[in-house]
């Protein structure tokens, strides 16, 4: 399969408290973080609050500017591109954010937000933008007589379709996705994740679908990177994933989702405590704070990235873990 | 829209007569004998109420209340103890310097102080956004009557490029040099409420902008590719408005009040000016009348600002 999108060893440290007193300190978001997308296909990241998903997301497309590390979409080192280059760019890379109701301007109606985009790339005349923002208001689902309404007239599902048909507008590559169904109510949850896979399949837009649930993940994606702390714990296919997870914290992930029948039962691996500080991560395997299976190894040296037949994951024990479940 | 706009101004009215009636009782409640004020020492008892009979003072309260109202709906704010003509007249001889000054000043500190806001929000904690703050702070935290006497001796008695005080030379002869002399005797004045306004736009547009540049929209506008001018001014600048027209609403309605210091630091022929006097001489029925005058220009202004904030923000709801 063809590579789209190319992560490579990606990078967000933030500064803090950078009073000309005080020793600047950084909380690493993300950190070292390669991933490649292919073309057509939807990778899930997951991860808990505070792991560096929306952050990754967001630095790919250069709506944070990246501390290290490369972008290459199609080739090109986006890390690298500036001023007319990087908005051209932005025509292939469009992002749905989490929070529909804050996503778009409140003073632009619907249409202006959809047209804007296209009229600023000069994709087309003003009548045509007009004549596609209706195209794609009915795409995602919506009428088309809401292009002259302002945002806060809708609900939250429809504002979250309403960023689809901007974020489609420019027809885009890649789309990346960042929780965006966590801010809805779950009877709409399920519309418009089943919206998501109708556009993929309508356009052949690539997804980096970003959820801190794995369900709502494990239906979308074809393949799933886990992250934790700033790093991609495991990356690999979606069923291999599910049926085989190597690392403690993916199992723990797993064993976490509801299953819909009172019979089953179901062994629940409990994390203890927090997520610790970006800023203060731990020495070794950062996971090594809340692992039931640490070793001294895994306090002392910080594990690699290991691929075995497409499945990477980053544990000391992975081998030994896999004999023991 | 035209419903919303009724009822705002039937809630105007309303709190204007309020506003004439406290007025009017505040006015009641003072110590002191009108008769006495406009007669001096040297009266009889006859003389003294005879003189109340004719400004209606012997009546009930009530009656008094209604005669005052009706007064006012013609335009009639009584007259002054101290020049002895009517308020409305001595009013619409100071309100239009007032207003010129004032205009003038509200007019650039807007011009600057806005995109200056704007601009110091986004460039937040550069040396231009410091500096910037450290300029608005000064301003705002300025004893008005130091920076006044400051500028005067200055740049009208050391280097006497502009006038020492007043609105206007007499015998300028009109056309050109007249409105040249007037802009003249502007400067000094108008820099110095500058100082003290300027910081209340540039505060508040910077916060607001500040606030603005945080939300998710304005994300979405840079992932759209626009120019980083354009999500600026058209985006961020557009949404951030809403509390700066507020703010201006209130400052443009405190307008007729004048500057009380500046204007007499000045000897300017305005509203503020006449207050002070006025505070001196004793002369309730021009106090009387510029509250009044100013309580209906705050109301005014008030349901200016609100139907603006009605096109500025579609979120609020009409009601």
């Amino acid at each position: 399969m063809e590579k789209i999108l190319e992560v490579k060893n990606l990078k967000k440290h933030f500064k803090l408290n950078s009073g000309w007193l005080s020793k600047p300190c950084y909380a690493k978001a993300v950190d070292e973080v390669s991933f490649d997308l292919y073309r057509g296909e939807t990778l899930g990241l997951v991860g808990e609050s505070g792991s560096g998903k929306s952050t990754t997301g967001r630095t790919i497309l250069r709506l944070i500017e990246p501390t290290a590390g490369s972008v290459h979409y199609e080739g090109t080192d986006i890390t690298q591109l500036a001023g007319q280059d990087l908005r051209s760019l932005r025509k292939n890379l469009q992002m749905v954010f989490q929070d529909p109701y804050a996503a778009l301007n409140p003073r632009m109606t619907v249409g202006e937000c959809i047209t804007e985009p296209m009229l600023e790339h000069n994709m087309y005349s003003h009548n045509d933008a007009v004549d596609k923002a209706c195209e794609l208001l009915k795409d995602v689902g919506l009428d088309k007589s809401y292009y002259y309404r302002y945002p806060h007239e809708f609900s939250g599902g429809q504002k979250q379709r309403i960023s689809m048909a901007r974020s489609l507008a420019v027809a885009p590559k890649v789309l990346v996705a960042d929780e965006p169904v966590s801010a809805l109510d779950v009877s709409i949850q399920s519309q418009i994740i089943n919206l998501f896979k109708d556009l993929q399949n309508e356009f052949g837009i690539t997804y980096l679908f970003i959820a801190h649930d794995l369900s709502v993940v494990k239906y979308l994606s074809d393949r799933i990177a886990v992250m934790y702390l700033g790093e991609i714990v495991e990356l690999c296919d979606k069923h291999e994933l599910f049926e085989n997870p190597r690392h403690p914290y993916t199992q723990a992930l797993i064993s976490a989702i509801p299953i819909p029948d009172p019979t089953v039962k179901t062994e629940r691996i409990l994390l203890q405590g927090d997520i610790p500080s970006p800023t203060a991560v731990p020495q070794g395997c950062r996971f090594s704070t809340r692992c039931r299976y640490c070793q001294p190894i895994c306090l002392e040296q910080h594990p690699e990235l290991e691929e075995i037949d497409g499945h990477s994951v980053r544990c000391h024990l992975h081998d030994r873990l896999e004999a023991k479940s | 829209m035209t419903q919303y706009i009724v009822k705002r101004v039937f809630k105007g009215l309303i709190t204007l007569l309020i506003t004439i009636t406290i007025t009017f009782l505040i006015l009641r409640l003072l110590p002191s004998d009108p008769a006495m004020m406009m007669l001096g020492d040297m009266f009889t008892d006859e003389q003294r109420i005879e003189l109340m009979a004719k400004f209606g003072l012997d009546k009930p309260l009530h009656q008094q209340y209604f005669i005052y109202l009706k007064n006012l709906l013609r335009g009639d704010l009584g007259m002054s103890f101290f020049q002895r003509r009517p308020v409305m007249e001595i009013i619409q001889e100071k309100l239009p310097w007032t207003l010129l000054l004032m205009i003038t000043t509200q007019i650039i500190t807007m011009l600057i102080g806005i995109p200056l806001g704007i601009y110091s929000g986004y460039k937040r904690g550069t040396v231009f956004d410091q500096i910037v703050n450290a300029i608005a702070i000064f301003g705002i935290s300025i004893f008005v009557p130091w920076l006044g006497f400051t500028l005067l001796y200055f740049f009208g008695y050391k280097l006497p490029i502009f006038p020492i005080g007043g609105a206007y030379k007499v015998g300028v002869p009109e056309g050109w040099p007249y409105f040249l002399d007037i802009g003249e005797h502007l400067v000094l004045p108008v820099v110095t409420l500058m100082v003290i306004y300027l910081a209340n736009y540039v505060l508040y547009t910077r916060g607001s902008i500040i606030d603005v540049m945080e939300e998710d929209y304005i994300k979405t506008a840079r992932s759209k590719g626009m120019k980083e001018r354009r999500v600026l001014w058209k985006h961020a600048a557009k949404n951030a408005m809403i509390p700066t027209v507020t703010m201006a609403g209130m400052m443009l309605g405190r307008m007729v009040g004048g500057a009380v210091l500046t204007e007499t630091i000045y000897a300017y022929p305005g509203i503020g000016r006449m207050i002070y006097q006025a505070v001196g001489q004793q002369d309730y029925p021009v106090l009387q009348g510029a509250f009044i005058i100013l309580a209906l220009s705050v109301i005014l202004m008030n349901i200016i600002t609100d139907i603006a904030i009605v096109y500025l923000d579609p979120r609020i709801k009409l009601g």
